[in-house]
């Protein structure tokens, strides 16, 4: 224990507070260390088992981990960018969350190493571009008569955009995907081949120069690289910080932090165009990363809120980490669980009502197709309604009880939402069902990532003792 | 908000310059006749008014008060001070349930409508799209969520602070002035049951108040004495 704290805390109070993760947390991270040995071992033996599944299982996983560590390193940012003072005591939890984003640069791995299989949808697009015109696929498709029939086909690979399909937009545009009309449009159509699958290439040959390989795994590391940086940095400053008692750290990190979120939001857009969209590759939504944030950002909230009750219920942090602080995490949360409804509404209910079809195949996906009804209306009702209600009243905030429930169920459907992003593009959907290898890859991406996380905070202050904000942190009261 | 409701009040009164003359307030020129004895002014002490230079012991001011068994009681800050819904001994706002009031009447209006036009009423079919749909109300729901929860908290909240209202004995007091500048109140109301000029008095002395005036308000009187004192 330093002298610093020391001396600090028998200023405050009698029993000197430690600010340090007690015997009982700080061997923490070993379990989770020893869970992600496990997680991985399955993972591994799921590779071997099922090569696809663990390909979409994996990333799901490592998506899990991704979101928070997002979350938690946009919150940090986010209190340096308002000076924020009554969260001073809770920004290091946060910190810590960013800082496990170095475990990102092995987890990313098996999502490059898979691309063959998870991506596929995309990935031979330009391939077929140079190797010349081959049969499409639309004389077999235009024999069946469902649409999950032709969806599943974007599964497998892609038809190639055929050099001798001119003018393939001018036939193909219009159609309203699963009606009848489609038939029908096709019929008097000059161009023998499916409207929909020609949609489809036109679509594919225009996104070609964003999700072609080689730019894919290069965006993919330089993601991981930034954040790695990101949480290391916001992480290490604080540090800092505790002995020097700098002032300047707090102005510097906080002249970078619109820079830093600008690049934050940007890796994190792009994470959710090419880890989650580029699985439905020709599908369109500008809003999806803004879907993505506003995910990764409920979660941390659930995440601080459920961690910081948890050191507090064992004697850390108590008189620290105050209802009030609570009050203004479940304020946060509650004001972000109604954008993220509000944000995965919007993009639903454009798409519904518009119905063109290279926008509806993602909902079609969720709703017709295998067992993903149910669940989207489980993130509806137990993502949204539920602890809208449970979180909405003051008094509620304020009962911890409340509000850790609330938290608990925003965390739980928040890993239900990102396996529902990721499993409706797994082929063959008719007999979907939870596998085995999805337990161990989640087990294994988040066990990796938590276990550095509870490293970083078994070796550091829990709270940022030299911020020149911390007293007003300790005070806080909501008027 | 709740801690001191006659805030607004007191931000927004720009009272004269001069104190005011006793006796009615004549507007117009001073030749005109007095008015009437009929309804003749008299004076009536309306509140206690206790001034203080910290907030600290404002708080613990009205914490006495509370403990006395005062209920009629405000007291008058700069700005919020924290604890002092505890130290007043305030409940809880109801306006939180006026507003989900609001809001479940507006969701529920937004359904009904969308229901009884698109459905019922006049059904147009657009897009392929059936008369009624959740999806397509959905928008007019939240908005009608969001308009009636408004009204429901700007207007609940003027109920519950007793708003509008032009006058308050409170201004009478020059005082008070400094209640939006840099000094600190405690106000109690004559109609608090417990309210007795000596006993109050001797309570908010024993607060180590700066000052306590006895503020009057101006009546009309059945049985006129003086015009003036």
């Amino acid at each position: 224990m330093s002298e610093q704290q020391n001396k600090k805390s028998s200023a405050n109070s009698k029993e000197a507070p430690t600010y340090r993760l007690n015997a009982q947390w700080s061997g923490l991270w070993k379990v989770f260390a020893v869970l992600a040995a496990l997680g991985l071992a399955g993972a591994a033996a799921g590779y071997s088992s099922n090569p696809t599944r663990f390909a979409y299982s994996w990333l799901f996983g490592f998506l899990v981990a991704v979101t928070i560590a997002i979350g938690a390193m946009m919150w940090v940012l986010i209190q340096y960018l308002t000076s924020a003072g009554w969260s001073v005591t809770v920004r290091r939890t946060a910190e810590f969350f960013g800082s496990g984003t170095v475990v990102f640069l092995a987890l990313v791995v098996p999502v490059i190493l898979t691309m063959n299989t998870t991506f596929a949808g995309w990935l031979h697009v330009g391939a077929h571009h140079e190797g010349g015109a081959e049969a499409p696929h639309a004389a077999v498709i235009m024999g069946e008569s469902s649409m999950l029939a032709q969806v599943e086909h974007t599964d497998s690979a892609h038809p190639a955009p055929s050099q001798a399909m001119p003018a393939v937009a001018d036939h193909a545009a219009p159609a309203p995907a699963g009606h009848g009309a489609v038939l029908g449009h096709a019929a008097h159509a000059t161009v023998r081949e499916d409207p929909e699958e020609l949609l489809e290439q036109e679509i594919m040959s225009r996104k070609t120069w964003w999700l072609n390989k080689n730019f894919f795994i290069a965006r993919s590391v330089f993601y991981v690289l930034v954040w790695f940086g990101l949480g290391s940095w916001l992480l290490r400053r604080s540090i800092l910080q505790d002995t020097s008692k700098d002032v300047k750290l707090t102005a510097g990190t906080a002249s970078m932090a619109p820079v830093a979120t600008i690049f934050l939001a940007f890796t994190l857009t792009g994470g959710a165009f090419d880890w989650i969209m580029s699985l439905e590759p020709s599908w369109y939504s500008t809003i999806f990363g803004v879907n993505f944030f506003a995910s990764s950002f409920v979660a941390i909230h659930a995440v601080l809120i459920l961690t910081l009750m948890s050191m507090r219920s064992s004697g850390m942090l108590v008189k620290e980490v105050t209802v009030e602080h609570f009050h203004d995490l479940g304020k946060m949360q509650f004001g972000f669980l109604v954008f993220w409804a509000y944000i995965s509404f919007s993009q639903f209910m454009l798409i519904w009502y518009a119905g063109i079809p290279e926008e509806t195949t993602w909902y079609h996906r969720r709703w017709d197709v295998g067992p993903w009804a149910p669940v989207g209306l489980a993130l509806v009702g137990l993502h949204f309604v539920v602890p809208f209600f449970l979180i909405i009243s003051r008094n509620f905030k304020r009962k911890l009880g409340w509000l850790k429930l609330g938290a608990g169920i925003i965390l739980t459907m928040h890993v239900v939402e990102i396996y529902w992003f990721v499993m409706p593009n797994l082929p063959k959907q008719d007999d979907f069902a939870f596998s085995w290898i999805d337990a161990a890859c989640l087990l294994g991406a988040v066990g990796a990532y938590l276990a550095v996380v509870f490293r970083n905070m078994a070796s550091h202050s829990l709270i940022p003792v030299g911020d020149p904000r911390l007293s007003r942190a300790l005070k806080f009261q909501n008027a | 908000m709740a801690a001191d409701p006659k805030k607004t009040e007191a931000s927004e009164h720009h009272a004269p310059a001069k104190p005011r003359p006793a006796g009615p307030i004549i507007i117009g020129p001073k030749e005109l006749p007095a008015p009437p004895k009929a309804v003749a002014a008299r004076k009536r002490t309306s509140l206690l008014l206790a001034e203080y230079s910290t907030p600290a012991k404002c708080l613990h001011a009205a914490e006495k008060l509370r403990d006395a068994g005062y209920k009629n009681f405000d007291a008058h800050t700069p700005f919020p001070v924290h604890g002092m819904d505890a130290a007043m001994g305030l409940p809880d706002s109801p306006l939180g349930y006026l507003v989900l009031c609001g809001g479940l009447t507006g969701v529920s209006i937004g359904v009904l409508m969308i229901w009884w036009m698109n459905g019922v009423d006049y059904p147009i079919i657009i897009g392929g799209k059936p008369g009624f749909t959740l999806p397509a109300s959905v928008p007019i729901m939240f908005e009608l969520t969001i308009l009636l929860s408004a009204f429901a908290a700007v207007f609940g909240m003027f109920h519950l602070n007793r708003l509008p209202r032009h006058h308050h004995p409170i201004f009478e007091s020059d005082r008070f002035r400094a209640a939006s500048d840099d000094k600190f109140f405690v106000s109690v109301e004559a109609e608090d049951p417990k309210f007795d000029l000596k006993k109050t008095r001797v309570l908010l002395e024993a607060t180590h108040a700066d000052a306590i005036e006895a503020v009057e308000e101006t009546v009309a009187g059945e049985s006129p004495k003086e015009e003036t004192h």
